[in-house]
């Protein structure tokens, strides 16, 4: 019993312990933006918190963040001025999306780095973002009536599987070891704000001094994802035939794949196999003949092995080793490589194996 | 006057109840018949003593008097001192010259055989334990009939008299245990013993919250104790029996998952085993997480804990501390009350705990809902001293969660199990099944195994005859 | 009397203590994604040591370690100081890390004193109890290290992308030789503090070949997971792995709970080296030495060590050095006494 009494007398003592913090006393940050500002030299960092004091107003108040922001000249002098701004302690382990502003991502994201993944506070699975024609602030700040927390939409559009094949994740540990590895070059999914509407955008990549050089078009961004094996819902198109000029096309879904790197000193060999169902008909091939599956696979491999190539291309022309092709090379040779100087040959294999629910719509 | 009558006198003066009785057998016969009319049965008197005293003219050995009573228990008593002893324990004591023989004509003061009121069950035996000591001793018996239930009979307490035996089966209990606990009951010089509960303290080795001696009103329980190699100690006046040693399995499971399949009592001891170690971290982890590592709780429950939490002006752990206090205190009062005004309690309980207090902005209903989850968990321990030492550890808990987080919940675990590995029971590590770890008593007490492959005693308890059950044959 | 199963567990546990904070930190340093190499060449000096370990234990019978030092005679007095100090300087380095550990994840603003205080009580009254109750803690205290464990392993080992690994002996053959010693000082010498207990049975080979196996497959995930080069980032790589947790989309986050199998370990192995020291030390006035002691290494560990990085730095580059020093010769030299003995009779 005395030592429970002891016990007691402790508690009431420990409310002021150092590490001790009232769940009502956080502020927690649920996004954050990150924008440079040239003229000052200064950057500019602006946090997303939740808002959690729904129970003095339920109904009225539909603001379910608000926003808080500040400036200096490192990381930390910004961190540290939003602290001011604001009576709760700023709490970072909720944190799940990061936008960089394009500026950011070309000069200053070594910078950034240093500051997150040293700091304990802040919990590293979050995931990062460029922001594509806007500064970040904007775009975190782009509520509407759909989605009235920006980060956790992003968040769930990054992480949905059925939205448009531009999702990559990368997380801040992605993002990090992207960064120290030499071999390998940093790539990150880009937002955009058009008509009031937040929208993912294409593939932003990166040199090998982490600079951003470029974005990717939709069509190349859909070929570095099934390229990172990271693939998920592409889409490709066959315009098969142009009546009284209306385009009709067929299109396939590629809904699984399997990707096999042989790189040697001069020859990158890139063997492709991807399953493929029909999404739309509208030529109205027959379904029920073999060869018209082999004619639309051949056709389908040429179509994605020029994306392809074109993907390559632009990455060359770029400097950016996205696809990691030095570091895939060095795991097996132990030996370095310089990705430019090699030829790239696709071998495309796509089978339809799907066709849907029904063999063909015609009228007789 | 009969100089033993006058003794008798003297010693129960301002003794109502005592009845002293001069009959005339003939001219120059006469006997006193002496009894205490509380504790002894007149039928039996009249039946025993009274209708026979015809006989007592025929006598020519005073032996005799035992072929003419016919009561089961005929005493010759030769030293005085004893008279004390037997009028109080419903003898009645007849006195013929300078012969005492004490018949016994002890009044059933007893309730029928009850059933269980602590420990109930739905399947299994419905007989308990009541006060009496012989009926007691007989509800075992009947369930271990063999010569090999020995029971060491002394009385403890000066004024109380009180009766108790030492039960044990020879063959398969370690005799060292036997000797150890007689040692320690002959120890015992106390004014009065009146329940079992009283002897289990003089068996406590370390000071400890758990409970280091087993009390059922189960014979059933008490039987299989005594066959796993156990000694029970029987108390007259108590309707408890203690069973020693206990360890700290012994108190998770109740007896009665015996009598069925073990399927689907074992999915049944796992939830227990997990709910005694959940009633004491929950609320520790609680204060933990949501005041140290908020990072574990995903971000909407977070907020939702947040907003709930920004009216209550106490911090979180004063909060639990509020709630827990009234819990125990609705507890206490619900085993005081009598049953009769029992739902009074629940009511105003249910009345402060549930709107009340949200409204009135003293607790957040998170805490409600945590508070009681940890209450509803530790109301599966029927046990009180577990009970008692649930209630230690979590305040334990609590602390080291409310001074150090996470850290502090790793630093009360380990504290948790250096003090129970620590504890001992009649010599033996109190923690027993699980360290050390024995495979056998495990499956008898935290798991149940196939009841074909029970076939051995825990080498710990029994010092010989470790088989009980031949499988082979099955 | 230690049982077999006790003392499995004892190995279990002292093996992979010194891992956290030094051990994956330090060898992913040398010899990045070759470490798997090491761990593997430096188990099989391990099982060297533990022959040596079996040898004596064997020879020794049911005397405990101090009797022996006292038949040695001077050079008995000299292994003493040197396992003295060696337990010493375990004990020191483990409230050193757990104390970082926890200023990193857990109570990142708590004064040292705070943090230490508990665990200095908590081994000061463990090795008041013995050896016997250590025993059962371990017993209970091992379930639950195996289940954050194999939950931590199962979970991860489906993220690895294990050409990560690739290529082989990409290191230089120094590096990798010289991690292998480390792995041999950081996971076999703890095992000298069984060497004071009484045993059931001799055999140390089964537990540490089982907990190296088990080392070695962590250290795989940890280079899958991880990547060749966030792995010698990390000051706590093993906990950082941890964050990458995802099971069944909602168990996510856990990396606290899971890191708790390491603070277990780095305890036990805390008191195993406290019991064994007290026993080292003079019979007269026992309790006064080892309660002053104790206390010198609790304000060591907090005023010297303690948020002062520099020593930290010092203490966690060099310390297998130390651990190699104080506990080879020691037990060679008690090896060698017995060969020569056995020769004389």
């Amino acid at each position: 019993m005395k030592k429970i009494i002891i016990l007691l007398f402790f508690i009431f003592l420990s409310c002021s312990c150092c590490d001790y913090k009232e769940l009502n006393n956080l502020a927690i940050v649920s996004g954050i933006a990150i924008d440079f500002d040239n003229e000052k030299n200064n950057f500019k960092i602006t946090f997303e918190v939740l808002n959690d004091d729904e129970a003095s107003d339920n109904s009225k108040n539909d603001n379910r963040a608000y926003y808080v922001s500040g400036s200096g000249k490192t990381v930390t002098e910004a961190f540290n001025s939003t602290n001011l701004e604001i009576s709760k302690i700023l709490y970072l382990n909720h944190v799940k999306i990061m936008i960089m502003s394009e500026e950011i991502a070309t000069k200053k994201s070594n910078q950034i780095i240093d500051y997150f993944i040293r700091n304990p506070n802040i919990n590293i699975m979050f995931y990062m973002l460029v922001a594509k024609e806007n500064d970040a602030k904007t775009i975190l700040k782009s509520t509407s009536t759909a989605n009235k927390v920006v980060s956790e939409s992003l968040y769930t559009m990054i992480e949905n599987t059925t939205s448009e094949n531009l999702s990559l994740k990368v997380n801040l540990e992605d993002y990090v070891d992207l960064n120290v590895n030499p071999m390998q070059d940093l790539y990150l999914p880009t937002v955009t704000k058009k008509n009031n509407k937040l929208k993912l955008e294409g593939v932003a990549i990166f040199n090998n001094k982490n600079e951003l050089k470029d974005i990717l078009s939709y069509s190349e961004s859909q070929a570095i994802n099934i390229l990172l094996n990271k693939n998920r819902n592409a889409f490709y198109k066959y315009k098969c035939s142009s009546e009284n000029g209306e385009d009709k096309y067929v299109i396939i879904n590629i809904y699984k794949q399997k990707l096999k790197f042989n790189i040697t000193n001069s020859n990158a060999n890139i063997n492709i196999n991807l399953m493929a169902r029909i999404e739309e008909n509208q030529c109205n091939y027959d379904l029920k003949d073999k060869n018209n599956y082999y004619k639309l696979q051949n056709k389908f491999n040429k179509i994605i092995k020029k994306d392809l190539d074109k993907t390559i291309e632009t990455l060359i022309n770029n400097d950016s080793d996205v696809l990691g092709i030095n570091f895939k090379y060095y795991k097996n040779n132990n030996k370095k490589l310089n990705f430019k100087e090699i030829n790239y040959n696709f071998k495309v294999n796509t089978s339809i194996n799907r066709n849907g629910l029904i063999f063909e719509v015609k009228k007789k | 006057m009969n100089k033993i009558i006058e003794r008798i006198q003297s010693e129960f003066n301002e003794t109502p109840d005592l009845i002293i009785r001069k009959i005339d057998i003939n001219l120059t016969k006469y006997v006193y018949i002496a009894y205490l009319e509380t504790v002894s049965s007149s039928d039996k008197i009249n039946d025993y003593i009274l209708k026979n005293l015809n006989y007592f003219i025929s006598i020519k050995k005073l032996t005799d008097i035992e072929k003419i009573i016919p009561s089961p228990n005929i005493k010759f008593i030769k030293e005085l001192d004893t008279l004390e002893y037997y009028l109080t324990n419903g003898f009645t004591i007849i006195v013929l010259k300078n012969t005492i023989i004490a018949v016994e004509t002890r009044a059933d003061i007893n309730r029928s055989i009850p059933a269980p009121e602590v420990e109930q069950a739905l399947y299994g035996p419905k007989d308990a334990f009541n006060e009496n000591y012989q009926i007691n001793l007989g509800l075992i018996k009947r369930r271990i009939k063999s010569s090999h239930l020995k029971i060491k009979e002394l009385n403890i307490g000066r004024k109380s008299n009180t009766k108790v035996g030492v039960i044990y089966i020879n063959d398969i209990a370690d005799s060292k245990n036997v000797d150890y606990i007689l040692k320690i009951l002959n120890k015992i010089d106390i004014d009065a013993i009146f329940d079992s509960g009283q002897l289990a303290q003089y068996f406590i080795e370390n000071k400890s919250e758990f409970p280091t001696v087993t009390s059922s009103e189960r014979p059933d329980k008490i039987s299989k104790g005594l066959l796993e190699g156990k000694i029970a100690i029987l108390v007259d006046t108590s309707p408890f029996v203690l069973l020693l040693p206990a360890f700290f399995g012994d108190f998770i499971n109740p007896i009665v998952d015996n009598y069925n399949k073990n399927i689907k009592f074992n999915a049944l001891r796992i939830l227990r085993i997990t709910c005694f170690f959940l009633t004491i971290i929950v609320p520790g982890y609680y204060i933990a997480i949501i005041n140290y590592n908020q990072e574990t709780i995903p971000t909407s429950l977070l907020i939702n804990f947040s907003s709930q939490r920004s009216q209550v002006p106490f911090p979180s752990i004063v909060e639990a501390l509020i709630l827990l206090f009234i819990c125990e205190m609705l507890r206490e009062s619900d085993m005081r009350f009598p049953s009769s005004y029992g739902s009074a309690v629940s009511i105003l309980g249910a009345l402060v705990l549930g709107e009340a207090a949200v409204s009135a902005g003293i607790v957040s209903p998170i805490m409600i809902i945590i508070i009681a989850f940890t209450f509803i968990t530790s109301l599966m321990f029927v046990e009180f001293e577990m009970i008692n030492a649930i209630r230690h550890f979590r305040i334990v808990f609590l602390f080291f969660a409310s001074v150090y987080g996470l850290f502090g919940l790793i630093i009360s675990t380990l504290i948790f199990f250096i003090h129970i590995c620590s504890l001992k029971t009649l010599g033996k590590p109190y923690f027993y099944p699980i360290a050390p770890f024995n495979k056998n008593y495990f499956n008898k007490t935290f798991i149940k195994s196939d009841s074909t492959k029970d076939t051995k005693r825990s080498n710990l308890l029994a010092a010989k005859n470790i088989t009980k059950q031949r499988n082979d044959l099955l | 009397m230690i049982t077999n199963r006790q003392k499995n567990f004892f190995i279990i546990f002292c093996s992979k203590a010194l891992f956290l904070g030094i051990g994956y930190a330090l060898l992913f340093g040398f010899s990045k994604n070759d470490t798997w190499i090491s761990f593997i060449l430096g188990s099989l000096l391990g099982i060297i040591f533990c022959y040596f370990l079996k040898t004596i234990m064997n020879k020794k019978g049911h005397k405990s370690l101090s009797d022996i030092l006292k038949i040695m005679g001077p050079l008995g007095f000299i292994i003493r100081l040197l396992l003295i100090i060696y337990s010493i300087a375990v004990i020191n380095e483990i409230l050193f890390i757990i104390q970082i550990f926890a200023k990193s994840f857990f109570l990142i603003n708590s004064t040292t004193l705070l943090i230490i205080l508990p665990l200095v009580i908590l081994i000061g009254v463990v090795a008041f109890k013995g050896y016997k109750i250590l025993a059962y803690v371990v017993e209970c205290l091992f379930p639950i290290s195996l289940f954050f464990t194999i939950f931590g392993i199962l979970a991860l080992f489906f993220n690895g992308d294990y050409t990560n690994l690739k290529p082989f002996f990409s290191n230089s053959t120094f590096n990798i030789l010289k991690s292998s010693l480390y792995y041999f000082t950081l996971s076999a010498t703890p095992l000298l503090f069984l060497l004071d207990l009484q045993l059931e049975d001799n055999n140390f080979y089964n537990a540490y070949i089982i907990i190296s196996i088990a080392l070695t497959f962590l250290c795989v995930i940890l280079i899958g997971v991880l990547g060749p080069y966030l792995i010698y980032i990390y000051r706590f790589p093993e906990y950082m792995v941890l964050k990458d947790i995802q099971v069944f989309g909602f168990i996510e986050k856990v990396e606290n709970i899971l890191s708790i199998s390491w603070i277990l370990d780095n305890f036990v192995l805390l008191c195993l080296a406290s019991c064994f020291f007290k026993r080292l030390l003079p019979q007269k006035y026992n309790n006064y030495y080892f309660i002053g002691i104790l206390i010198t290494i609790f304000l060591i560990a907090c005023f010297v060590f303690g948020d002062n990085y520099i020593n930290d730095l010092i203490i966690s580059l060099y310390f297998p050095h130390y651990l190699f020093l104080l506990s080879i010769p020691a037990v060679i030299t008690i090896f060698i006494y017995y060969k020569t003995k056995r020769k004389q009779n």
